[in-house]
């Protein structure tokens, strides 16, 4: 599903260069659900960016569905994020300006799909996660958990093939951080999404099928 | 998806008051002054009643009479006649055209018109008229101040006045001298007071007598003084010496051709030459010029220029350049705005492009949001301007120039609106739409 081979990131000042991620190598299969852990600033969230495609490796190769991705030009990653990711973030990104079910519906803004089937596919999503009768509500509205919900929403809307997932619970206490959880194994179980998800809690990510650890920009285990 | 965007853009606007605030400020005063200048322009050199056809009038209000030195040159022959030496004188005399001894400029007299200009055939319509004559009239004892033209028959064809009620005078009218006249609906209401009808009403203009009301027009929006006085009376209704000044062949008359087309002016000019070859010299004078001029030289000379030159494209050139560098100030204020605003919605792009947003997506955003913002600011601006309108109307600051928000000057302030909301925003929104999605996402806020 997810194949990376000799990844390497770095980043340059004038005289410095640091590398964030080196020589990664990693096989993710169709459905399973991976948690990325590890010290801060080891590279978890830059290693689930190259996945995202949201970031350019310095060289390796990135290979989703068997496409090889990372050289593919920015039109053609958009399509692909598009149509196969979805994207949830720690601080959940919603747009504050937007209705619930308007963030909802963004990803599909971006497939040419029409305001009804939009609307349609928005209040599936949102009954998925619960929270159908919030959709007219605005983020600033919601509670944290509530807010990581609809973002799972956003993300599964477009049925991508693999959910990305940086720290989903990081900014929530442990019982919402736990339904959100629960939110995603059941995602993972019903609709076989692969997911890989970046964690600092052991419990949630003893939780998932596979732990891959990193420490200095190095897959350790 | 534009749905969207201009949610997003309202929500923005509401939600931050001073930048909205100072932003709609600076565009909506912009384009009141901009909008106010286009209607100037539009009003008095735009294709409105009774100007209609002003992209094909060629006017010309004055000539130059010019009269050169002349060189006396005496030769002497001698010559035997029966046995006796005679001398011959030939004398003759050389016109120098280097040196202008004698230049007069003034208007035409209504023979060089008659004899002369009538008989053109490039131009469609020809007109003469004797414009802005004072007049001072004492309707229930109060002195009124009018204005008016003498006018031949063809001057209502190329003139297409909105007539309120009757109609204008006849060529058969004026060739028989009858004393009609058309008036503004506004003089006839100050000298006849407010009434329902002021046809077959007489005016009386002092020592000339009294004119039968045979036509009421609605005030014009230009200031050409073909068109702004307030009386119009048939230029017959005079002796025609009076009409010609007692030397060359000048006089106070303005003419106007109408071309069929715009781009006849060219064989109006040529035949025009022909006709200034013809002129044979009179009264010192031996050369006869006529002045051609555009209705933007006309409104030129108003400004800049003189008789005989025409400056209605260097005019317009100064305004357009004026107007972009008073454009260009607030341009620049509102592109760093603009700038400021969208970086602090790099968190939302991040977002968009996270999930399938590519850069022209980001651009169309930001454009139309922009664009949302300056209609809202240009429809403050339309108010304001209109306001502006009506008080230099009321005040009289443009002197007899009429200003009104028509459809073409509305149209034109749509386009400054949309030119400008593009300008401001291209370059704030391109920058953001190129933005890397790993960084827009490490900014905290949406």
């Amino acid at each position: 599903m997810i194949k990376i081979e000799n990844l390497n990131k770095s980043y340059f000042t004038d005289t410095l260069e640091t590398q964030a991620l080196q020589n990664i190598n990693l096989d993710i299969a169709e459905g399973e659900f991976i948690s990325i852990m590890g010290p801060s600033g080891c590279g978890k969230s830059t290693l689930l960016n190259m996945i995202g495609l949201i970031d350019q490796p310095t060289d390796g190769q990135i290979f989703i569905n068997q496409m090889q991705l990372e050289a593919l030009p920015e039109k053609k990653l958009a399509e692909f994020r598009n149509q196969h990711l979805g994207f949830i973030f720690q601080s959940f990104h919603l747009i504050s300006d937007l209705s619930v079910i308007d963030n909802v519906e963004l990803p599909l803004l971006y497939r040419k799909v029409n305001a009804k089937k939009r609307k349609e596919m928005a209040e599936a999503a949102l009954e998925k996660v619960g929270l159908l009768h919030r959709k007219n509500h605005y983020p600033n509205q919601l509670s944290g958990g509530q807010r990581q919900r609809v973002a799972i929403a956003r993300a599964i809307i477009g049925q991508p093939s693999v959910l990305l997932a940086d720290e989903p619970t990081g900014n929530l206490d442990s019982v919402l951080g736990t339904q959100v959880m629960d939110l995603l194994m059941e995602l993972n179980s019903a609709s076989k999404v692969t997911i890989v998800m970046v964690t600092h809690d052991e419990a949630i990510a003893q939780r998932t099928n596979r732990i891959v650890r990193l420490f200095d920009g190095n897959i350790v285990n | 998806m534009l749905k969207n965007y201009l949610k997003i853009a309202l929500n923005s606007l509401r939600k931050n008051v001073l930048y909205t605030g100072v932003t709609l400020f600076g565009i909506s005063f912009t384009l009141m002054v901009l909008i106010f200048a286009v209607a100037v322009l539009e009003n008095e050199l735009g294709s409105n009643k009774p100007m209609t056809n002003s992209d094909k009038l060629m006017f010309i209000p004055s000539m130059t009479a010019k009269g050169y030195e002349r060189q006396k040159e005496t030769k002497y022959d001698s010559i035997w006649v029966d046995d006796t030496l005679k001398i011959d004188t030939i004398t003759t005399t050389k016109i120098n055209r280097a040196n202008v001894v004698n230049e007069s400029n003034a208007g035409l007299s209504y023979s060089v018109f008659n004899d002369r200009l009538k008989t053109m055939t490039t131009p469609r319509f020809k007109s003469v008229y004797f414009p802005k004559i004072p007049i001072n009239v004492y309707p229930s004892n109060a002195k009124l101040e009018l204005e008016a033209n003498l006018v031949d028959a063809e001057f209502w064809k190329i003139f297409d006045f909105k007539f309120l009620e009757g109609k204008a005078f006849s060529e058969m009218a004026v060739e028989n001298r009858v004393r009609e006249v058309v008036m503004k609906k506004e003089a006839a209401k100050a000298y006849f007071g407010d009434k329902d009808s002021y046809l077959g009403s007489e005016f009386t203009w002092g020592s000339n007598g009294t004119f039968k009301v045979v036509g009421i027009v609605d005030k014009s929006v230009s200031s050409n003084e073909a068109v702004s006085v307030d009386l119009f009376f048939p230029v017959t209704f005079t002796n025609s010496d009076d009409l010609n000044y007692s030397f060359g062949h000048l006089g106070s008359g303005h003419v106007v051709l109408m071309a069929h087309n715009h781009n006849d002016f060219d064989k109006i000019s040529a035949e025009l030459d022909k006709v200034e070859n013809n002129i044979q010299p009179v009264d010192d004078f031996d050369e006869f010029i006529f002045n051609e001029k555009t209705l933007e030289d006309m409104y030129a000379w108003g400004f800049i220029g003189n008789q005989t030159q025409r400056f209605g494209s260097k005019l317009l050139g100064y305004i357009f350049t004026g107007l972009g560098l008073f454009l260009l100030i607030p341009l620049i204020n509102l592109i760093n705005l603009n700038s400021t605003r969208v970086l602090e919605r790099s968190a939302e792009i991040g977002v968009r492009k996270a999930f399938g947003a590519q850069t022209k997506d980001v651009l169309v955003q930001f454009l139309f949001e922009n664009l949302i913002l300056t209609l809202i600011g240009g429809f403050i601006g339309l108010i304001l301007s209109q306001l502006l309108l009506g008080l230099f109307n009321a005040n009289q600051w443009l002197g007899e120039t009429h200003l009104a928000i028509n459809p073409m000057v509305a149209f034109i302030g749509l386009v400054i609106m949309i030119v400008f909301s593009f300008l401001s925003g291209i370059i704030p929104a391109y920058r953001i739409s190129r933005i890397a999605i790993s960084n827009a996402l490490k900014t905290a806020s949406l």
